[in-house]
């Protein structure tokens, strides 16, 4: 399946520049595909069908960066999900947040891709 | 005790202190001027007038926990009323009226980008959220009015009970919330930044739009009541004592699903307006996951089915349908998979994440490509 998200990505005309940017987007594409249940060796059908619609929410020139940054995408909405559901996150998840939004800015995806309202809340009170 | 079993839910929903909140407002109670009926609040085995006294003289907490509010612990004097009529121009503020919010864009520092479009008052607040519910109810009578049944159609034009634009408190959960209790709907939503209201007022708009219903079944021999309440494909119930006001056994199903669908309604409504709202929407969940699997379910099982569901309380459909390309008990099983995708553990997450992909999987494969 990682192939399958690879290829897609191709097909819009993105790719790895280097062996190094290949492995982190196999990573980020690994951590997806498990945060969806999907099963790296799954070949059917209703599965292509789910990445593929997935995909599709995902603009094609963010893709790179996406699967790049999927592991920093992952913690932040871990983090947003404590949020909701405790009602308030600890300091020091808060300071982990602040560094993880710093860090998707840095990779110019900025808060497209992430829980926005919770983070929001999360941060609202940090100083 | 409810209040500590009760799952939050939503757009961030408190539990037991809005409880507090909104019997405040009820202590000036207006119930006597509702002019709109209840809709569908069943009683079984006596009047609804026997019901109604044993709640009164004993004190009933409102604010059942329809969509994630959970009954608080403490019992409230008085019978839950104050509701007031959307799209009137007097409606209650959370707080003092005309006060302002106190989170105000220099005081959000993360990241690089700050700029919240905070609105200067509540009124301002009040005025969008107002207008985007009115906005939310035309649209979804146009998209889905065929799927309610006329009764519910009149109800969803008349609005909700009571609509508030509420202070935001950066540490609390809360984005939107909606609670249906006693036949009366309310919904709140937090005065962040015009986009996460508009966002906010129509998820809870559709929760407010799809089926709502109580059911009261009094159980004097054990000296209370038990509640069955309904709002979409969300399930719960709970035994409510007369004597002491607390309420027991509590227990509810279907809160993923139902939140998985009403997201994807959401931001569907949203890109009908502007594409770009409802995609920067669907990218912006919290549970992308689970949406994303209610979409799956929708295109495997149709999309008449899972409206009518939804808006029309037909589950018993949506479960046969599912059922039969999933197997005995399916449904029940998606279901529970839904629910535990709301969880906070990831592991669990990623558990239920898996599960449901199979028993969508096995349902595509068996044919059901609607």
């Amino acid at each position: 399946m990682i192939e399958f998200v690879l290829d897609y990505m191709e097909q819009k005309g993105y790719w790895a520049d280097a062996a190094a940017e290949q492995e982190r987007l196999e990573q980020g594409i690994r951590l997806w595909l498990s945060e969806n249940g999907i099963s790296e060796t799954a070949t059917g059908e209703y599965y292509k069908k789910y990445v593929k619609d997935y995909l599709e929410m995902i603009a094609p020139q963010d893709l790179k960066s996406y699967f790049c940054c999927y592991p920093v995408i992952s913690e932040i909405h871990q983090i947003a999900i404590e949020q909701k559901t405790d009602g308030s996150i600890t300091e020091e998840r808060r300071r982990r947040l602040y560094g993880l939004m710093k860090e998707l800015h840095q990779s110019g995806l900025g808060e497209k891709y992430v829980p926005i309202q919770e983070v929001k809340a999360a941060l609202g009170g940090f100083s | 005790m409810m209040g500590e079993t009760g799952g939050d839910y939503d757009d961030g929903i408190g539990i037991g202190a809005e409880d507090g909140e909104v019997s405040e407002t009820a202590a000036s109670s207006e119930a006597d001027n509702i002019e709109a009926p209840a809709p569908e609040t069943l009683t079984a085995g006596t009047s609804a007038e026997g019901v109604s006294s044993g709640v009164s003289a004993e004190g009933m907490a409102p604010g059942g926990p329809t969509e994630g509010i959970a009954l608080g612990t403490a019992a409230v004097s008085g019978r839950a009323g104050g509701f007031e009529t959307a799209g009137r121009s007097d409606m209650e503020f959370s707080s003092s009226r005309g006060s302002e919010i106190s989170v105000n864009s220099y005081e959000t520092n993360h990241g690089m980008n700050q700029i919240l479009e905070t609105p200067d008052t509540l009124e301002q607040a009040q005025r969008s959220v107002e207008s985007y519910h009115q906005q939310s109810i035309a649209q979804i009578l146009a998209m889905n009015g065929q799927y309610m049944s006329e009764a519910d159609r009149e109800r969803v034009a008349r609005g909700a009970d009571r609509v508030r634009a509420i202070e935001h408190n950066p540490c609390s959960r809360k984005g939107g919330s909606y609670s249906f209790w006693e036949g009366k709907s309310s919904i709140e939503v937090s005065a962040i930044d015009q986009q996460q209201m508009e966002r906010s007022t129509k998820h809870e708009t559709n929760h407010f739009a799809s089926k709502n219903r109580e059911i009261i079944v009094p159980q004097p021999e054990k000296g209370g009541y038990t509640v069955h309440h309904t709002v979409g494909t969300r399930q719960s119930s709970w035994f409510h004592s007369t004597r002491t006001g607390e309420n027991f056994d509590y227990s509810e199903k279907g809160r993923g699903l139902n939140e998985g669908i009403t997201t994807m309604y959401t931001n569907q409504q949203l890109a009908e307006i502007d594409p770009e709202k409802g995609e920067t929407a669907r990218q912006q969940g919290i549970y992308p996951h689970a949406t994303e699997i209610c979409a799956q379910l929708e295109s495997i099982v149709g999309q008449d089915t899972v409206k009518e569901a939804y808006y029309g309380g037909n589950i018993q459909e949506l479960e046969a349908k599912v059922n039969s390309l999933a197997g005995e008990k399916g449904y029940e099983s998606l279901r529970e998979c839904l629910d535990r995708t709301l969880s906070k553990d990831q592991n669990e997450r990623v558990e239920a994440m898996k599960e449901a992909q199979t028993i969508l999987a096995k349902m595509y494969e068996e044919g059901g490509r609607a």
